[in-house]
């Protein structure tokens, strides 16, 4: 796989060479470019990412970001919504709003990728945001937060952002809430949209296939994209909750209860981030593992009563240690996930078990990497992270060098103090 | 006495019991490996040529059981299981009715260990009781899950009505008092049988280098398994199944479709699958969306030796509506689009067939299943879009789809409805159990 990094205004001049039609549209000065592409993927992909967040939303307009990316996959691009023309071309577009970015992943087969990204590009020149359209993508956005409502997990990890992340509006809710969405206007949008969905900030990810298409998609795009930086982020005076015994809980209609607990993280460009994966993986996966019934083959996610997630999008990054209760006492599982902390910071693990863990949190970062938007979504967030260019070889490389010191010390300063959010059913279910 | 004798005997017995002749020399009946530039992540896969329901009658869960037990077992060192997990893979295991797939998903610098000692593993395997109890607690728990998942409820009884005789008649997993009655000589003899070495297809892709996996799977051989495909015969005439489930209320219709050997008619069913089915874009799932917006809709075109089946499945909602939306719908398909319409519908089926081969697991899988099936050159991931898949979806014509339509849905097809399964009422002494479903 191809790994680099390039900032587009540093490299118009050896581009000239091999890509005249750059140096004829000089792409805007800020944009991001990553290549991880690989030559026998069957189709190719582009992750864009756009500094149009949680954390630029104005607090009276949580949800704001989502109904504008949902707008825009919902623009008529010659006379055909876009996300459909792009179905209808061979194609597919998907987005998510994360605390820093809202993020756009296009596939296509090689030989119309060129095209996919070419109606993308037309719905960003021309977005429909009348009043007509950004009631259809609220009533999605409150639909989207009545799923979600509904999903234990979902909800106790929203929970645990929202004070984790309290510096910045990134702690608002995804979807937003019937309130927030009922006022945004079509004016808010086409500012959102205006203010955020520039340059300065935004990166590309090249995936999958390097079709021809790819690198003209890439321009496209880019093309739309001003030369400007985004809006501030805004910011609020309340301080993230980081400490000890704090729990918040809240019923909801779920069939079972919930527990996750919330840790500070390192993150992906940060010293100690390759013990904090591996702590991760041993403390969410393997005590999961340990804990599920008794399979011969390895226990999925849905099999397991505890996983982990590290959360590589939030600025500051964290790690969540989930219990679903469905799959067992979800005490036990605490109780099980604080004995294996209780341990790990006790003393050094033995050279023996640190081998097992690496090989474990090795497998998993690769497996986190399999399908071709996540690996474009990864190598986006690392960039941005200052992980680097080369980001997964240098990672892999980092947890071979974990020592059982080093990941004693990391257990100690990172998994002893968290945040506890339970998401309890309603009364009257079980 | 005798009985402490007894249980000594079989003690030792169960301790190992190698099967196989232990021959240096041994390879697959066929391996294929893809070396790849992504992640370095590779899938591991050994397939074998076997019923689900065993080789000499129809002991239903018997391959799932006997592949469980030699993951379990401590065979030529740490069980296979245990020893994927320790290098930070992941082991699935899954039988079909007419073939069984070992699957490791494992970081690439371990693909060579992991290809040797499965394929050891399986070829020479030595059982132990350890293995086969571990494995008999494992299939419960699978079967449970099965018991609560409505697509797996629906396949059974729909596989049980379409065909009268052969595997695709059987579900994989058993029933509870199905696994009751696998014994340990059951596993013994088919594993024996099942898997050998001149039976296995081996799959390896994400590799970076092809040649230490092939010298690990001891060469590079092309040839067929071992045992002839499986046969299972459709009924002319399918029993209308309606009964009652855990999973709630669900609706499915299975027919028998092209087999393997008739590639362009079954490249015809992949096609009218995606153009009924996919998920977002699928007519018939928009047609069920537009009577129930619960209903969930799924099913796909299985390419099998012979014959291939197409399924629906409606899950959520079981009602007459639903049921017209469906009857009415497939009804379309044997007409011929428009030439712009199926245009756009080819695209679609491309996109939809390449985006769910972009992990080396799917790749594995798909040149795998294929492979077992007797035509590993026409595995969509076989031979880019130069090989033989791709140049007979290119050269599909709205004629022939409709002809290919018209051949097939024809036939009676075999048609499940499940509600859900009432609140158990107090038992009261003496009274007979409850009938579970009936056919119509």
């Amino acid at each position: 796989m191809k790994r680099f990094a390039r900032i587009v205004a540093g490299c118009l001049a050896s581009l000239a060479l091999a890509a005249p039609a750059w140096a004829q549209s000089p792409a805007p000065a800020g944009v991001g470019v990553i290549d991880v592409s690989s030559s026998n993927a069957p189709v190719t992909g582009m992750q864009l990412f756009v500094p149009a967040g949680l954390d630029r939303q104005p607090r009276d307009r949580s949800g704001l970001a989502a109904v504008v990316a949902q707008a825009l996959v919902r623009t008529p691009v010659h006379g055909v919504p876009l996300a459909d023309a792009i179905a209808q071309a061979g194609g597919s577009v998907t987005y998510a709003v994360d605390g820093q970015e809202t993020h756009f992943y296009l596939e296509a087969t090689p030989s119309h990728f060129a095209e996919v990204a070419s109606l993308f590009a037309s719905a960003l020149a021309q977005p429909a945001f009348d009043r007509a359209s950004i009631s259809s993508a609220a009533a999605h956005a409150a639909d989207r937060a009545a799923q979600n409502n509904g999903d234990g997990l979902t909800v106790g990890v929203a929970m645990f952002r929202s004070v984790y992340l309290a510096r910045t509006n990134a702690r608002l809710s995804t979807w937003g809430n019937a309130a927030t969405l009922a006022q945004i206007t079509p004016l808010d949008a086409a500012d959102f949209f205006r203010a955020n969905y520039v340059a300065r900030g935004a990166i590309i990810v090249g995936v999958g296939n390097p079709s021809p298409g790819l690198r003209e998609g890439e321009q496209a795009i880019t093309r739309e994209l001003p030369d400007r930086r985004p809006s501030p982020v805004v910011v609020s005076r309340q301080l993230p909750v980081k400490a000890r015994s704090r729990e918040l809980i809240t019923h909801r209609d779920v069939p079972a209860p919930w527990v996750v607990l919330g840790y500070d993280a390192p993150s992906p460009g940060a010293p100690d981030f390759a013990a904090a994966l591996v702590l991760e993986s041993l403390i969410g996966q393997a005590v999961g593992r340990g804990l599920a019934p008794p399979l011969v083959a390895t226990p999925s996610e849905g099999e397991r009563p505890v996983g982990s997630i590290y959360l590589f999008d939030t600025v500051p990054s964290a790690v969540v240690i989930y219990a679903n209760g469905a799959g067992g006492d979800p005490t036990l599982a605490v109780r099980t996930v604080a004995t294996v902390v209780q341990t790990l910071t006790a003393s050094p693990l033995s050279e023996a078990d640190l081998s097992l863990a690496k090989a474990q949190a090795t497998g998993d970062f690769l497996m986190q990497q399999a399908a071709l938007s996540d690996r474009s979504w990864l190598a986006g967030n690392f960039a941005r992270e200052g992980a680097g260019d080369d980001y997964s070889s240098k990672v892999l490389t980092a947890i071979a060098a974990v020592s059982p010191v080093r990941l004693r010390a990391a257990a100690k300063r990172y998994f002893s103090h968290y945040v506890t959010s339970i998401v309890l059913p309603r009364e009257g279910r079980s | 006495m005798t009985h402490r004798l007894a249980a000594a005997f079989l003690a030792l017995a169960f301790v190992a019991v190698p099967l196989g002749a232990g021959a240096a020399t041994l390879h697959p009946a066929r391996a294929i490996v893809e070396t790849g530039d992504g992640p370095p992540l590779a899938a591991v896969e050994l397939w074998f040529r076997a019923p689900s329901s065993g080789f000499a009658g129809p002991l239903v869960g018997l391959a799932q059981l006997a592949a469980e037990s030699v993951a379990a077992s401590q065979g030529h060192g740490e069980p296979l299981a245990a020893l994927v997990q320790d290098r930070g893979g992941r082991l699935a295991i899954a039988t079909f009715s007419d073939s069984v797939q070992v699957s490791a998903l494992v970081p690439a610098s371990s693909a060579v260990e992991i290809a040797r000692a499965a394929f050891e593993d399986y070829t020479r395997p030595a059982l132990t009781e350890d293995g086969f109890k571990h494995a008999r607690a494992s299939v419960a728990v699978e079967a449970a899950e099965a018991q609560a998942d409505p697509d797996a409820q629906l396949r059974a009884r729909l596989f049980g009505s379409l065909f009268s005789g052969g595997p695709d008649r059987f579900a994989s997993l058993p029933t509870v008092a199905q696994l009751g009655a696998l014994d340990y000589g059951d596993v013994v003899a088919f594993a024996k049988r099942a898997f050998r070495a001149e039976n296995a297809v081996a799959v390896v892709v994400g590799v970076h280098d092809a040649a230490p996996v092939l010298e690990a799977l001891g060469g590079s051989a092309k040839g067929e398994p071992a045992e002839p495909p499986a046969v299972s015969t459709p009924t002319s005439s399918p029993a209308r199944i309606h009964g009652d489930s855990i999973a709630g209320p669900a609706l499915g219709l299975a027919y028998a479709g092209p087999p393997i050997a008739d590639r362009r008619a079954a490249t015809a069913m992949d096609f009218l699958s995606d153009y009924l089915l996919a998920r977002k874009t699928g007519t018939l799932v928009r047609a069920v969306a537009g009577v129930s917006p619960s209903a969930s809709v799924g099913g796909q075109f299985i390419t099998l030796n012979d014959p291939g089946i197409l399924l629906v499945e409606v899950t959520g909602d079981a009602s007459d509506a639903v049921r017209n939306a469906v009857e009415s719908t497939l009804r379309t398909a044997e007409q011929p689009l428009d030439p712009k319409a199926f245009e756009i519908a080819q695209r679609q089926y491309v996109y939809h067939l390449l985006h769910d081969l972009q992990t080396v697991q799917a790749q594995a899988d798909n040149l795998g299943w294929y492979a077992v099936e007797g035509a590993p050159s026409y595995a969509p991931f076989a031979g880019g879009e130069q090989g033989e898949y791709m140049t007979l979806a290119r050269g599909l014509t709205p004629a022939y789809v409709a002809e290919v339509a018209r051949r097939y849905f024809a036939a009676t097809p075999a048609v499940t409805t499940l509600v859900p399964m009432p609140p158990a009422p107090p038992k009261a002494p003496g009274s007979a159990p409850q009938q579970e479903e009936k056919a119509k």
